[in-house]
């Protein structure tokens, strides 16, 4: 399974996790193409420290845009293993990729079942729909 | 949204610390809310909530991201050390520093359940910066100012080295919603998106204050007639406290333009003792 947007989980706020099935427990986070795009212009994003904890549902870190700060949510809890190094000083790169090339950060998951109640891509897809 | 309501939130004056807490306790808890109150009722569930803002003391507020470290190198605040000697808080939302003082500082709330305002995205909402702006704007019109939207940016460049060169001043930089007169910023705003909500919150310059006086107010950029002779009182509390109620109705009109009318509009004061955030 590769980290396409079609492999994906995400969060009804706009984070994705990708995580393969490869017995380490750690999971890739990012935030989806739809939500850079609707960002649009993103100028500072804060990442958490290696080492940190996270809970489901909680922020994890925070992104200014066109003079708004959003928070990101954490798809699950566990505990920060890696943060993408530098990706703070490109955000640009976003814009073209949202995924493989732009994940935020990685988390030694504490609770892998907590991936089954998130949202698969088809059901992504169909809340941007209703979303409109 | 029929059946909207609008609730203002009278308040008297906070530290800076206070007014940001309030902000974001208000935020966190749009789920909606529902406020106890012995007057008008036990129990109010506004659909939107505005409120405005009473300094105890000339304060800066910092963007999200700002540090108070810039203050001493930034272009447009080197060599104003008075700055450095008021009170500093953080906000809580993005852009520039905003020095508190001769202006009017509103924030709007808005739960993530109301679809009035197409809240189901992430990041800013532009069409409530734009309603809030553009009321404001037909009003300082009619008022016979020269007064528009920006349409100019000095944006940064996402994630880039020229985020750095921003001015650290909101009321230097520009958008192209910012409110102008002439080529005088006069509002600024700025918004939080988080799950139980959106907060937009905005400084209106009246005046210019002596801790920065470059910055003119609405009340330096024009004579008005007789009968707005209370907005021109430069330096006084009367003249903030005539703009704050001519604001008021701007931010109606903006509401009123994304919703509809609204059922009511009810009006508490956070220093009564009945009422309690949620």
């Amino acid at each position: 399974m590769t980290l396409s947007p079609e492999n994906l989980k995400y969060l009804s706020s706009h984070e994705w996790v990708y995580a393969p099935e490869d017995g380490s427990g750690v999971a890739t986070v990012g935030i989806s193409a739809f939500a850079v795009a609707e960002l649009n212009d993103l100028v500072y994003m804060a990442l958490p420290k290696v080492g940190q904890s996270v809970e489901a549902g909680q922020e994890f870190g925070e992104v200014e845009s066109v003079k708004a700060v959003s928070p990101m949510y954490s798809p699950v809890s566990g505990q920060i293993v890696e943060i993408h190094e530098g990706i703070v000083d490109r955000l640009e790169s976003l814009n073209s990729d949202a995924y493989a090339g732009g994940w935020l950060i990685k988390i030694k998951m504490s609770d892998p079942s907590q991936l089954d109640g998130l949202l698969d891509y088809q059901a992504y897809q169909k809340l941007l729909a209703q979303n409109g | 949204m029929s059946g909207a309501s609008i609730l203002v939130l009278e308040d008297s004056p906070r530290t800076g610390v206070e007014n940001m807490q309030i902000d974001q306790q208000l935020l966190l808890t749009a789920d909606p809310w529902e406020f106890v109150s012995c007057k008008p009722s036990d129990k109010i569930k506004p659909s939107i909530l505005v409120r405005f803002y009473y300094w105890s003391e000339p304060t800066l507020s910092l963007g999200n991201f700002q540090s108070i470290k810039e203050l001493e190198h930034a272009e447009d605040t080197f060599g104003h050390p008075e700055l450095a000697s008021i009170p500093w808080v953080q906000r809580k939302t993005g852009g520039g520093a905003i020095l508190h003082d001769q202006e009017v500082t509103y924030s709007i709330v808005i739960p993530s359940d109301d679809s009035g305002v197409a809240l189901s995205g992430k990041g800013h909402s532009e069409k409530l910066y734009r309603a809030v702006h553009e009321s404001v704007v037909a009003g300082l019109v009619d008022l016979g100012l020269d007064a528009s939207l920006s349409e100019a940016c000095t944006c940064s460049v996402a994630g880039g080295k020229e985020k750095d060169k921003e001015p650290f001043l909101c009321f230097h930089r520009r958008t192209p919603v910012d409110v102008v007169v002439g080529n005088h910023k006069v509002l600024g705003s700025a918004q939080r998106r988080v799950k139980t909500g959106l907060l937009q919150h905005g400084s209106f310059l009246v005046s210019k204050s002596p801790y920065y006086p470059t910055l003119l107010g609405v009340g330096d950029l024009a004579q008005f007639p007789p009968a707005y002779r209370g907005f021109q009182a430069r330096g006084s509390q009367d003249a903030c406290r005539n703009w704050q109620d001519w604001l008021e109705g701007r931010i109606f009109q903006a509401i009123w333009g994304l919703i509809g009318s609204t059922k009511e509009i009810i009006r508490l004061n956070l220093r009564d003792s009945s009422v309690r955030i949620p």
